[in-house]
């Protein structure tokens, strides 16, 4: 590529910019708000992450150190990292198929009793404080549901320490947050069956689609594609920031560390103990993380239907 | 069934000696096996009552050692309580105090090292407590609680007393507990309950079933303790008669919480594995226990007469003792106890104490622990390397050696000594810190690698993507067929039943593919998730597990696909079945290279990643066998079920084939040699 070429190619790029001016304008609005409130943060987070900053001093340049220093000297922060891979790895998908599935099956009703449905569905992820009702179950003497249930029936002998038993945390977890996941993912999925055009369906009726299955995978799916998309991204941040309920069910930090993640790894070190830099790289950790699932799961998606 | 009759000669051989004479004592090796070890204890001298100068001991029960060392002994029989000095002369025989006051087969007594003995008189229901010279102190009484119930039968025939005075009685079939007595007699209560033991389905028999039947049913009510101890660290072990349970030994702490820690191979219970054969059957039944230096404490086992010494973490340390008639041997051994680092034993058929002390295998094995214990790493180390020479086959030195090299900072030999003592725990542990030396010393290098394989990833996937874009229709070659198929198996599969795109030749390629690279994986997976004992790697086994089921599955859903109308040849099943087995392929090596950088506390991604195999094999199998019979989804999983039920069918024939065949094969030889002692 020689240099007058590039010239060139400038020049034209200029011109269309003046031709369409007025689609940039309208553009602004959001696009300044975006930049300064979700690009930028994101960035100076990146920069800050290769500095020590202690929100008192002006930030100091480190380079790579803290990575470093997550990746090797960081016990917690591998703890942490298994722990998120793990609870993604599993609730991710269940949860996934699971709002499809009840949204699914939540629009084959009739529209007042889908009305119904749909909220008793959503209620969990929208109620506040919902970890009560499985402190109550999982409560770790003998009056808790679980344990009362096991020991009445001779399961167990003794009350099972459910949230400050290692073994048993990130099960329990894991539970809670499939059942608190039919979230906005699950509203999504059901507008996009509200939307899936009926006529489509005939048409395959009438090309040969055989069976159920067939129709789900060649019409309804496809035809709800970005629902798709976008409940796979919700699902997916969500299931890598889980922290409220390990915070509120186990405790923080939880015993032996077992159920931090790396989201509750990133508030000790952001809100507590105020070092920046490193929990921009924590941070920073995540969002790469999150960025290559979301990739993966976007390329998966656009196989959908064939 | 010819190799099952030969596994089976194998275990004889293999089993638990059954009758140990002194020279056959044996360790546990990580895999369950007895390993011969060399003799921990040696016979020091036997005593009875006629050397012992009071004539011959009836029925004597129960024997204690004082922390001064003197030894007192309940002599059930003649009703009399013999106490002696440090060298077993009887210094004085008490059978009457009080003023002509008798005891009644006392069963039970335990010195308290401040001059007092404490005797239980079971007979007379009461504790007598007396000094050492025969005088008369007082008696305890039976006890007076709202707490027992009314058929309450006090008995007592074992005590302790612990620092404070106060006193710990076992009572024939008590089964709430311990007694336990202040110092000034009054009944305290009752501690360290054994836990009830039912399963739910008697449970349930027992909720619907009326009043009356409930009242004739056999009660769930807790064993009861047989004998007890105080350790030197006061706190109090206690003994179970229960067949096959876990925790035949507790040690109580204050409030009655079992405290035990069983992080040996196995649970300190003595004989373990294949109980079922030999003369004696059964686990082992301990009837007393006796605590020791640095939380070590030793067990004695009725049924085989065997003495089980474990350190304060559970690991078996050594075993000795055993039934038999030679001096170094027992008839019915009754009670335990330690003199400083000798050990006493009680037999209460022949009446004679056996007195065992420490050969230097044993000396050294207790100097390595107490050593570690008082955190005397060198010493303790010095002392394990010579168990070591004595007895190369002991995993505890190893691990004991690891855990120095650990304290000392040398990571890397310590890996080695907790691979060769068997302890992942440890191993991970040690694994973990080294691996933050290497990548600490490294970082820079590895996230050159790591960024330089991304970057190649990524643009491999660039390029492929531009060399198939545009493409509405790929044509796959005979190799890339079964990794297509994995990833779209309806195509793949239909490409393979109508377009002649599968080989048999790759299939059984892929078969024999999975076979090596399980070997592999047995053989190479990281010590962390490696379970497999290598004494025992038989590449023919996995063969058998691997093409025999294949076999079996092709086989079957053949069969069954006949009759069920099925469109599949039996060509096309071990094609599909195969191609099925890919993922199994493509997940494998990785995850064994993979395992081989984990510690114990990550191994979860390994398991997860062999869930990942198996949920997507069956996946692709099932949409093989859907495609390959052209049958609906519900008939499909119908189909597969049904095949697997075939598969047992096809295999008790072929058992019963084959016993049949052994039969008439005995037979024909019986007739052969009849007709050959004949003529």
């Amino acid at each position: 590529m020689s240099a007058s070429h590039l010239k060139e190619r400038v020049r034209l790029v200029w011109r269309d910019m003046k031709k369409y001016k007025h689609a940039y304008v309208l553009l602004a609005p959001y696009f300044i708000i975006f930049l300064t409130f979700t690009a930028f943060p994101v960035l100076m987070s990146v920069a800050l992450s290769f500095t020590n900053f202690n929100m008192l001093q002006s930030p100091e340049w480190v380079g790579w150190s803290n990575y470093a220093k997550l990746f090797v000297n960081d016990d917690i922060f591998l703890i942490s990292l298994k722990n998120t891979l793990l609870f993604a790895a599993i609730t991710g998908p269940i949860s996934y198929m699971a709002c499809f599935l009840f949204a699914w099956l939540v629009n084959e009703l009739p529209p007042k009793i889908r009305a119904i449905m749909t909220l008793i569905l959503y209620a969990p992820s929208i109620s506040g404080n919902t970890y009560l009702i499985w402190q109550l179950i999982f409560s770790g003497d003998s009056y808790g549901f679980a344990n009362s249930f096991l020991m009445n029936w001779g399961f167990s002998l003794e009350p099972i320490q459910w949230l400050q038993d290692t073994k048993y945390m990130l099960v329990i977890l894991m539970i809670v947050q499939l059942w608190l996941s039919l979230g906005t993912a699950f509203l999504a999925f059901i507008a996009g069956l509200q939307n899936v055009d009926p006529t489509l369906y005939e048409a395959g009726a009438i090309d040969g689609v055989r069976n159920r299955w067939q129709e789900l995978w060649f019409i309804t799916l496809p035809a709800m594609r970005p629902q798709l998309l976008f409940g796979a991204v919700i699902q997916i941040a969500s299931s890598f920031a889980v922290a409220e309920i390990s915070m509120n069910l186990v405790g923080f930090p939880s015993v032996d560390y077992a159920a931090n993640t790396i989201v509750t790894h990133l508030i000790d070190y952001g809100t507590i103990r105020f070092e920046m830099g490193y929990s921009s790289a924590i941070a920073t950790v995540l969002f790469a993380i999150m960025l290559l699932t979301n990739l993966i799961t976007q390329r998966l998606l656009r196989k959908v239907g064939e | 069934m010819l190799t099952a009759m030969f596994t089976a000669f194998l275990l004889i051989g293999w089993s638990i000696p059954a009758f140990a004479s002194p020279a056959e004592t044996y360790t546990y090796s990580f895999w369950g096996k007895p390993v011969p070890a060399p003799e921990p204890y040696a016979v020091a001298g036997v005593a009875n009552g006629i050397d012992l100068g009071v004539g011959a001991l009836k029925t004597p029960n129960d024997l204690h050692v004082a922390a001064n060392g003197t030894i007192v002994l309940a002599d059930t029989g003649n009703n009399r309580v013999l106490v002696m000095n440090k060298e077993m002369k009887v210094t004085r025989v008490i059978d009457r105090f009080h003023t002509n006051d008798t005891f009644n087969g006392p069963e039970g007594v335990f010195h308290d090292g401040k001059g007092q003995i404490y005797v239980a008189d079971t007979g007379n229901r009461r504790i007598v407590v007396v000094k050492e010279d025969g005088t008369f102190v007082r008696t305890i009484g039976e006890p007076k609680s709202p707490l027992l119930r009314n058929t309450f039968q006090y008995t007592p025939v074992k005590l302790a007393v612990d620092r404070a005075d106060r006193i710990y009685v076992v009572s024939k079939g008590s089964y709430e507990g311990i007694l336990e007595f202040e110092s000034d007699g009054r009944f305290d209560g009752f501690v360290g309950t054994n836990k009830v033991k039912f399963n739910p389905i008697d449970l349930l028999w027992k909720r619907i079933s009326t009043k009356t039947q409930r009242s004739q049913m056999e009660q769930f009510i807790p064993l009861e303790f047989n004998n007890l101890d105080i350790g030197q660290d006061g706190f109090i072990f206690t003994t179970t008669s229960e067949e096959d349970s876990d925790q035949p030994i507790k040690k109580l702490n204050p409030s009655g919480a079992d405290i035990l820690r069983s992080k040996g191979y196995f649970p300190p219970k003595g004989d373990t594995g294949n109980l079922m054969l030999g003369s004696r059957r059964g686990s082992s039944i301990f009837v007393d226990v006796t605590g020791d230096v640095s939380g070590m404490y030793s067990g004695l086992d009725s049924k085989r007469g065997r003495i089980f010494t474990y350190d304060k973490d559970g690991n078996m340390l050594y075993e000795f003792g055993g039934l038999g008639s030679q001096q170094s041997n027992f008839r019915t051994p009754v009670a335990i106890a330690m003199q400083g680092e000798q050990v006493l034993v009680l037999d209460r058929d022949i009446g004679r104490i056996t007195t065992l002390a420490p050969t230097r295998y044993g000396s050294l094995i207790r100097e390595a622990v107490v050593n570690l214990s008082n955190g005397k790493v060198e010493a303790s180390t010095a002392a394990w390397s010579k168990v070591l020479q004595l007895n190369a086959n002991y995993d505890i030195a190893y691990s004991g050696i690891g855990k120095s090299l650990l304290k000392k900072g040398e990571n890397r030999e310590a890996i080695t000594y907790f691979k060769l003592g068997n302890n992942r725990e440890w191993y991970s542990e040690a694994f973990k810190r080294y691996r933050k030396e290497v990548v600490q010393s490294h970082f820079g290098t590895i996230v050159l690698i790591a960024a330089i394989v991304i970057a190649f990833i990524a643009f491999a996937v660039k390029w492929g993507g531009r060399r198939l874009a545009g493409q509405y229709y790929e044509e796959v070659g005979m190799l890339r067929n079964p990794f297509y198929t994995m990833i779209h198996p309806f195509n793949g599969f239909w490409e393979m039943k109508y377009e002649h795109k599968g080989r048999i030749k790759i299939a059984l390629a892929i078969l024999f593919a999975l076979v090596v690279f399980l070997i592999i994986k047995q053989q190479y997976s990281g010590f962390v998730v490696n379970f497999s004992n290598p004494a025992e790697w038989n590449s023919m086994d996995t063969l058998k597990f691997v093409v025999l089921p294949f076999v079996l599955w092709c086989v079957a859903n053949w069969s069954l696909t006949t009759l069920m109308d099925g469109e599949g040849k039996f060509r096309e099943i071990v094609m599909a079945t195969a191609y099925a087995l890919m993922p199994f392929l493509v997940i494998y090596l990785p995850q064994t290279l993979y395992s081989n950088v984990i510690t114990q506390n990550e191994a979860s991604f390994y398991y997860l990643l062999d869930g990942l195999a198996l949920v997507w094999f069956i996946w692709l199998l099932f949409v093989g066998t859907m495609t390959v019979h052209q049958y609906t989804p519900s008939k499909t999983v119908a189909t597969m079920l049904l095949t697997l039920v075939v598969i047992g069918i096809m295999l008790f024939l072929g058992v019963l084939f084959f016993s049949m065949l052994q039969q008439m094969i005995s037979f024909a030889i019986s007739i052969f040699r009849e007709l050959s002692f004949r003529y």
